[in-house]
Formats: structure tokens, sequence, C-alpha cells
């Protein structure tokens, strides 16, 4: 799966790297599955690693993506067998630690497609945090099922 | 004039034709158990005594009734969902596509259980968007909704919970159970599946339960 990175704070990672520092981005994402809505429905999901490289949480306030009209997180709990679908209003990464958005879990939902031109096209996705810029991470769609056709 | 004879011989036609198809199943069904006997249930629950489903009246993805006789003369696992959930209930009917997958390894087409995904959304899931959200999963798996009145008379007696909860965008979503529900081929309320599924023991358990009617 490709996925790639651009930052808003690219210009200050470079300068800490020439002088020598700690060449990782603060954040990374790693894993990146768009998967396609089905026919028939609206919303897309995606799964991937977030990773917090620094000594300081960092709070992803809101997600977007120009190919769809909206972007939502959303965290699958199974209670007494039942699935309920809670909406959560930000994303907080402790320091040097992990979070996995995967099936059955946290996901983000990627809801009305602006193109309904099919599942063959990168999808990108906006991650907005500590009002300190935009990540930019894509990956090509792929369709839920092998074979099948996309919404 | 049909003689007794002929009475015998039809009734032990029926009699045959049934063992032999409860000889088939147990057969494809040490073959989904990998060559060993069968066992106990791997995660289903199987309820002691079957549970008649009640009368109910939805539609089809085609529009045409959907009743308790839909369910007869054909086993089916029965997942409730509505098409735009993300998550959940793609994942759930993959698994069921892949564990019916896994079972005609071993299994004839017409004793393959039908899936069916019953939507608990009708007011957004249009027979036409629940026509296009199933055949993405193959043969197999039907799809059926209504009025939720008629829908909450199966629900009931199933015990599957669904509720619409206001999302903070201003539209909602649908709370479900996330169960798979087993319905045998006299339309009777016979096992379940609670979550998380695994395919493998969905496909064995169901042929266990099938092999032991």
């Amino acid at each position: 799966m490709r996925a790639t990175l651009t930052t808003g704070w690219l210009l200050v990672w470079l300068v800490v790297g020439a002088c020598g520092g700690d060449t990782r981005a603060p954040l990374e994402i790693e894993a990146l599955d768009v998967v396609a809505p089905l026919p028939g429905s609206r919303v897309a999901a995606a799964y991937m690693t977030l990773s917090n490289t620094t000594t300081e949480p960092i709070v992803i306030e809101r997600f977007t993506s120009p190919e769809f009209e909206s972007v939502e997180l959303h965290e699958t709990r199974i209670e007494d067998g039942v699935a309920r679908m809670h909406a959560l209003t930000r994303l907080e990464i402790p320091p040097e630690s992990s979070i996995v958005l995967e099936s059955g879990g946290m996901h983000l939902m990627l809801v009305s497609p602006l193109d309904t031109g099919g599942t063959d096209r990168t999808i990108a996705l906006h991650f907005h945090y500590d009002d300190a810029g935009v990540v930019i991470a894509s990956a090509d769609m792929r369709p839920r099922l092998a074979g099948a056709p996309a919404y | 004039m049909v003689s007794r004879g002929s009475k015998f011989s039809a009734r032990g036609a029926r009699v045959a034709a049934g063992a032999l198809m409860g000889l088939a199943t147990a057969a494809g069904l040490v073959l989904i158990l990998g060559g060993r006997p069968p066992a106990e249930p791997l995660r289903a629950t199987v309820f002691p005594s079957p549970i008649p489903l009640p009368e109910f009246a939805l539609s089809d993805a085609d529009g045409r009734p959907f009743t308790r006789r839909s369910f007869e003369d054909r086993w089916s696992l029965v997942f409730f969902g509505f098409t735009n959930c993300p998550d959940i209930c793609p994942a759930t009917l993959q698994q069921l596509a892949l564990a019916r997958r896994r079972m005609a390894q071993a299994l004839p087409a017409d004793r393959l259980p039908e899936i069916l995904f019953i939507s608990v959304d009708p007011e957004r899931d249009t027979a036409e968007a629940i026509a296009a959200y199933t055949g993405a999963f193959g043969d197999g798996v039907r799809a059926a909704r209504g009025d939720l009145a008629e829908l909450d008379k199966l629900t009931r007696s199933l015990g599957v919970y669904h509720a619409r909860t206001p999302s903070e965008e201003g539209g909602y979503t649908v709370e479900h159970s996330a169960a798979v529900i087993v319905i045998d081929d006299q339309a009777e309320y016979r096992a379940v599946f609670g979550p998380p599924h695994d395919v493998e023991a969905i496909a064995h358990d169901t042929a266990l339960i099938m092999a032991a009617r």
C-alpha cells in the first residue's frame, strides 16, 4: 500500500535534521488502508497506525479529505453483543506512543465521496493537529472485496 | 387412487432422501473439520429446543414479500445491519461470505446456508441500496427490509436490539446487535454466534448444527 506524507512542519524538520537532531517526523502514519464504499453505501473506512515520536502529546483536532464531504473519527464498541459506534471529537496520542485504527475498533469514516469515479484512485487524508499544521497521508483506495464494484 | 404400498413408497423415499442428505452433510462436515469427527461447537450457542419464528411481513431486495415462509427449505445465517455502517456490517458480511465459501468446499450448493442481511435502517436502505450492497458479497447473499413495526416482530423474537442514535453532524447512526443468527429450514431459531466472529468457527459450527438436525 502506497502512503505518502506532506507536512506543514517540513521546514522545521529539515532544519533540525541538518543540525544533526532527530530526523523522524513528529507524527508518523503507517499502514494506511483506505477501503472503498460498497455499492449502495456512501461511507468508506480508513485504518492506520499513528505514532507520536515526540516527548509531548499530539492532539489531532480534526480530519478532512478533499475526496469526501466529511471525515469522522469513530470507535466501534461491542457492548453486551451490541455494536455501538461512538463519534470521537479528537484523538490524543501520548508521547512516544502509537495508536492503531483498525476494524472493530477506532477508525475513520469517510462520508459521501465527492467523485463517484470508482475505487481506482488515490485518497488523501489531512490530519489537523495542535494548531501546528496539517499532515497529509495518501493511499490508493482498495475495494473491500476483491473484484467488488465500488459505489 | 393411492395404494397403501405407494404411500409407504413415497414416505420411504422421503425418509431415504432425508437420510442421504444427512449423510452427505455429515460427510461434508468431516471434510470441513479437516478429517476429524464432528465435535462440540467452537463458538455458537445452540438452543436445546428450536424456537419457531413469528409471522412478519418484510420485502426482499426485488420487492417481493419476505415472510416467515421465506426461511423454509434452506438454512440461513442472518445478520441485522445497515448499508451506511462503515466497519462492523461489511466486515461481518465478508466473514459470513468467507464461511459460506469454506463450507462450499465440502457441501453441495443446495445444502449451503443462505446469508441474509436484514436492514435496521429502512429509511435510508432502499431496495436498490440493499440489492447493490449484498450483491458485492457474491452468491448466496440475500437482503430484506421493511417498516419498523414488521421488523420489530422479527427482531424481538430473536432478541436482536436496534436503535437510531443522533450523530453530532445532525444525522443519525444505528446501534444494533452484532450477532449472527442461525435459522433452520423449518423457520426455527436454532443458534447464535456472538461477536467477535471467526470464519472457521462459523463454518465449523454451522455445519455441525445442520448435521445434528
